[in-house]
């Protein structure tokens, strides 16, 4: 102990070595001088300038042109790329400040996006005094389907399934038929109903203006990721062996007007006409088409036909349907024959065999999927079909929802249309489907033979 | 206090009473500056809720000027507007009104311990905490003014630094603090130290696990900041990276947290005022993770690792419900809080095992002779 002391233990010595000391003795020592202070701040503010977020350029449908070209031994400028994205930011601007062309001489929308609804809905999240929200698609939206709407926000690498692509144009719950885009409606239902057993909330506390705002900024989306590929395929059908798919003029760089091609304005006469007859041929091809499908989806929802007043009581009819699940409608195949999805579980949905079926590309061969990855497409997922037997549906549980999925099919996915069958039989359908759940699965069995009886 | 520390300090008041007189008059205990740390650390903690808050509901535009609001001085705002007008105005004001708050007792601090303090290092940390706030302020207003959401998570992550400076504040001004000095000479301190503690070994592991739990709880609370204001624009990689490292972290806090609550428990170790904490903290890092599983099922849904396809299946995510925002935000404002606790912790191991701390590197063999029964006294050997 005497050494011990000795050794060390002074009283300055285990002052001076103290460690809580030192750290205070480092305290007392530092000298903040304003200096120091100001190059803090204004590090920290340097760090945190972000430049305002841009639209993500499609590279997946870029990559799957050039592998098209490249296969046909054709050439492939990156300068498409370019002339792309500048008509596409002339059409639709950024987004911070959304654009949107009008067609008509008037300059009028014509009904199909409201100016007032994408600028609620665009740019940095804000509100003003009256609790005015702007930014709503940031705020709510933007994480997981992306600035660009092509679901690849930051956190859609978790989900499962991956956030909706919205440039393809295509939603798998909707009223309408085929490939026809949905309607608002249809869209609104999504956001206020939400899509159970997904990443998708409900957001039915949200107030109606703000709904119209997101539903509007979610067309607008697509519209532009549909013309972006429209644009995209250009590439290979009509230009493939020009270089350049717009000849912009680098003075008329900025005086192009969003609202009309017919604004350019340049000292060189011709050019500008070249030019804008180049302009005026992409906004008749590509552009007016998919606008149109959009006006017209308003006109093409698919009716239901009244249900049967026996639909949730009549075992006759959802024999019926069982009978056709097996048989007929062929639903077996994917759903099972007890209902709970363990049928063919190898497919994938449009938005994976978009890319997966370029050639070259096999899906059983991930090493072949490297360059959509790496352009940035998400790891190729197989359809898990629906589990019938747990009494949720994520495109709705009502019985016209039901019905709707079964006869119009889920667009984007392997569910097919079901063409064949008449009305009543899809009803049937739509009553075995429905009480599934209350049918225990060790009586499944039981039901068949009674089935294959009548 | 004073009287205790004079009469284990025989030989050196003998040697020079009125140095030693005007040491421990030093180092007395002064209520002021104690009462207002621990106001302020308590103006703190709903201050960071409030900031959560803001960032949950999106509410950090909500007021597009500074340091006014709407033309207003901040402290002139009408109240009636404020309480009564749009929810996001009423949080970001809120957020605004207690960060003054807060700044102003911070201010009263350091007056405080200038006037009745007389430890020079603590003067000077008082002041660093006034720094702190000011920054954090001008950061605050920088995201406004800027309209950056990156200033928004440096701002975030500041925050709980401050929280845990005033929290260390609050130890080193109380009572406690001053009760566990007045040992002038290692010795008679390492006597005192022992009489609690059996097994020399186990405050300087406890010590490094406390202050390992500190670094790993801010290294943590600054992944979870950047997962929250990360950026639109940002990579889907960069949000798995985050997340898993967010996993593995929370991991190793739990680890730590488990075993500086056993090694607490340690017959061996005896009752050196920081069991209840050590349980606490242990206590509020299993309600954390809790809540951070809650946070990822009310914003993302029931994750497939839990296998249970059923219920996953059958959850909807209703988003900004009263119970989805509180669960995030109870999920920020508790990892602050874990911050500061751990940060308690670490200044208390640091002031009561600092004799261990400091023999134990250099004499570690001799050291246990000094903690066997014969060496055990009250008073220092003499030779």
């Amino acid at each position: 102990m005497k050494r011990l002391v000795g050794m060390v233990h002074t009283e300055t010595s285990w002052k001076e070595n103290c460690r809580p000391n030192r750290i205070f003795r480092v305290l007392c020592n530092i000298r903040l001088s304003p200096t120091v202070l100001l190059v803090a701040v204004f590090g920290l503010l340097s760090v945190g300038c972000t430049p305002a977020p841009e639209f993500r350029f499609n590279e997946v449908e870029l990559e799957i042109r050039r592998k098209k070209l490249l296969d046909k031994d054709e050439q492939f400028d990156d300068q498409y790329r370019a002339d792309i994205s500048r008509f596409l930011s002339e059409l639709f601007g950024s987004p911070d400040e959304p654009r949107f062309p009008e067609l008509d001489d008037e300059g009028n929308p014509q009904g199909l996006l409201s100016t007032e609804r994408l600028q609620l809905a665009a740019g940095p999240v804000r509100s003003d005094r009256t609790g005015t929200k702007f930014g709503l698609y940031r705020e709510h939206c933007a994480q997981c389907h992306g600035i660009s709407g092509d679901g690849r926000g930051p956190t859609s690498a978790f989900l499962n399934p991956y956030p909706r692509d919205f440039r393809l144009g295509r939603f798998k719950f909707k009223s309408t038929t085929g490939r026809t885009p949905p309607t608002e409606e249809d869209l609104r239902r999504i956001l206020v109903e939400g899509i159970p057993g997904t990443a998708m909330p409900s957001f039915k506390l949200l107030g109606e203006e703000q709904l119209d705002a997101l539903v509007d900024y979610v067309k607008y989306l697509s519209m532009r990721g549909q013309v972006e590929r429209g644009m995209i395929y250009q590439i290979d059908d009509v230009f493939a062996d020009d270089v350049r798919l717009i000849d912009w003029p680098t003075e008329a760089a900025n005086t192009t007007s969003p609202d009309s091609v017919s604004a350019v304005n340049s000292t060189n006469r011709e050019n500008d006409d070249e030019l804008e007859d180049q302009l005026n041929y992409y906004m008749d091809e590509v552009y007016y088409p998919y606008f149109v499908n959009w006006i017209e989806a308003e006109t093409s929802i698919s009716e239901v036909p009244a249900p049967p007043e026996t639909l949730w009581s009549d075992d006759e009819l959802r024999l019926a349907g069982k009978a056709l699940y097996l048989g007929k409608a062929n639903c077996v195949q994917c759903h099972g024959a007890t209902g709970i999805g363990d049928g063919q579980t190898t497919n994938f949905d449009l938005w994976t065999t978009n890319w997966l079926e370029t050639p070259g590309v096999k899906a059983v061969d991930v090493r072949t999927h490297q360059d959509f990855i790496r352009a940035g497409a998400f790891p190729a997922r197989t359809m898990k079909p629906r589990n019938l037997r747990l009494g949720v549906f994520r495109g709705g549980n009502r019985p016209a929802d039901i019905y709707r999925r079964i006869a119009n099919g889920i667009d984007g996915t392997p569910m097919p249309a079901a063409s064949t069958l008449e009305p009543d039989e899809v009803w049937a359908l739509v009553a075995y489907v429905l009480r599934l759940k209350d049918d225990p699965l060790s009586s499944n069995h039981r039901l068949s033979t009674v089935g294959e009886k009548r | 206090m004073i009287e205790r520390a004079r009469a284990t300090q025989g030989d050196e008041a003998k040697r020079d009473p009125v140095r030693l007189d005007e040491k421990l008059h030093a180092i007395a205990y002064r209520r002021l500056p104690h009462v207002l740390a621990v106001l302020c650390a308590l103006i703190v903690f709903p201050l960071i809720w409030m900031g959560g808050l803001v960032t949950t509901h999106a509410a950090g535009m909500a007021v597009p000027d500074w340091p006014n609001t709407y033309g207003y001085n901040l402290l002139l705002y009408p109240y009636y507007d404020w309480f009564f007008g749009p929810w996001d105005l009423f949080v970001e004001h809120g957020h605004r009104l207690l960060g003054a708050l807060a700044g102003f007792v911070a201010i009263l601090l350091v007056v405080a311990s200038y006037w009745q303090d007389q430890r020079r290092w603590f003067r000077r940390l008082t002041v660093l905490a006034l720094l702190l706030i000011i920054v954090q302020g001008l950061l605050g207003g920088a995201r406004v003014l800027l309209d950056q959401r990156t200033l928004a998570l440096v701002h975030g992550s500041v925050g709980p630094l401050f929280f845990a400076l005033i929290s260390a504040i609050a130890i080193m001004s109380s009572r406690w603090w001053h009760s566990m000095g007045g040992y002038f000479s290692i010795e008679t301190a390492s006597l005192e130290c022992q009489r609690t503690v059996s097994k020399p070994y186990l405050p300087t592991i406890f010590t490094r696990l406390s202050l390992t739990l500190l670094i790993a709880s801010y290294l943590q609370l600054l992944i979870g900041a950047n997962m929250r204001h990360v950026l639109e624009s940002a990579e889907p990689n960069w949000y798995y990276t985050l997340v898993l490292s967010h996993v593995w972290m929370a991991t190793l806090v739990l680890i730590l947290a488990i075993l500086i609550f056993f090694v607490s428990r340690n017959r061996g170790f005896g009752d050196c005022g920081v069991r209840w904490l050590a349980g606490s903290l242990a206590g509020l890092v299993v309600a954390q993770i809790c809540l951070g599983v809650s946070t990822w099922i009310v914003k993302f849904g029931v994750p497939a690792l839990f296998n249970m396809p059923e219920q996953a299946e059958q959850f909807l995510i209703v988003e900004r419900t009263f119970v989805q925002t509180t669960i995030i935000t109870a999920h920020v404002a508790v990892g602050s809080l874990i911050l500061a606790m751990s940060t308690c912790l670490s200044v208390r191991c640091l002031r009561v095992f600092w004799p261990i701390l400091m023999l134990m590197p250099w004499e570690k063999a001799r050291s246990k002779n000094l903690f066997t029964k014969s060496t055990l006294s009250h008073e220092p050997q003499s030779t």
